[in-house]
């Protein structure tokens, strides 16, 4: 499995505020791109903190990233491998 | 005596350069299956893949050998840059995109590794497998070369986004744009199916 899946906590139905000059808070969702960082590990723990939060907080985010690791899932099924007679030339060569 | 299995890239390259022919095999072992599967998908036939895996490890030990690797790099990334180079090369040559397929009857994932299986499971997996590569075949090139790079080849987007002199932000929002395409032909074709 070259992708990572998070332990979900659906009980806890937080959504993330932050401070801002203009409005008192703002709620921080996250971007689709976010989301594929995180599904791939490529997130800090903060932000894959801020990341779950917002899976476990927001129904249109949970079920964004739902179906983007079942299309990673998907992907996953489907890796080749070269021939050992590739490999076999490959040696020959060293 | 060092497991090999467990040193690094770095220690098995430089094992190889002091005559360690181990040291290579181990390197072979261990990013095959991403080099080649990335060669794979960009060519999509078999043949032209395996023949460009074999020239893309010749010339990647024979860098080793004349010791162009330099250790600053992570050896992976060194490497699928110079099978991408080698596919690009052969692209330019042929003055053609990548559109050849296997023919019906040879697939790919003939040589996958076969796990106990009776002929009907075989069968639904040999579909899935198929239907998968399907979907990563209608993908535009330059989405479907960002889902390989970061799924089969396993470069992080910043590492994609080094290797193919893009942004960031544009390799990631061709992996999403690749997403939402696969996710569309699947929900298509489940309703096709209910119809």
């Amino acid at each position: 499995m070259k992708f990572f899946i998070p332990f979900y906590n659906f009980s806890e139905n937080a959504s993330l505020f932050i401070h801002s000059p203009k409005k008192k808070f703002m709620i921080l969702t996250s971007t689709q791109q976010d989301l594929l960082r995180y599904a791939y590990n490529e997130t800090g723990l903060i932000e894959s903190d801020r990341i779950q939060r917002s899976i476990d907080g927001d129904p249109v985010v949970r079920q964004d990233f739902s179906e983007l690791v079942s299309v990673l899932e998907q992907l996953d099924l489907a890796s080749p491998q070269p021939s050992d007679e590739s490999i076999r030339k490959i040696l020959m060569h060293c | 005596m060092a497991q090999l299995h467990v040193m690094d890239d770095k220690d098995l390259v430089r094992l190889y350069q002091q005559g360690d022919q181990r040291a290579i095999s181990e390197l072979i072992n261990r990013y095959k299956q991403r080099i080649y599967s990335t060669i794979y998908f960009l060519v999509r036939n078999r043949e032209l893949a395996e023949d460009l895996f074999q020239d893309s490890f010749i010339k990647i030990i024979n860098s080793l050998k004349n010791k162009h690797y330099s250790e600053q790099g992570k050896f992976l990334p060194w490497a699928l840059r110079i099978a991408h180079n080698l596919v690009i090369d052969h692209f330019r040559k042929e003055k053609l995109m990548p559109l050849q397929h296997d023919s019906e009857e040879y697939s790919v994932f003939d040589v996958l590794p076969q796990k106990s299986r009776n002929a009907a499971e075989q069968m639904i997996y040999d579909e899935k497998i198929a239907h998968v590569r399907a979907l990563i075949d209608k993908l535009p090139f330059e989405q479907r070369e960002v889902v390989i790079l970061r799924h089969y080849a396993g470069l992080s987007f910043k590492e994609i986004s080094n290797m193919l002199n893009i942004n960031i932000n544009t390799a990631l929002g061709r992996m999403h744009y690749a997403i939402l395409k696969m996710r569309e032909m699947i929900q298509k074709e489940q309703v096709n199916l209910r119809e």
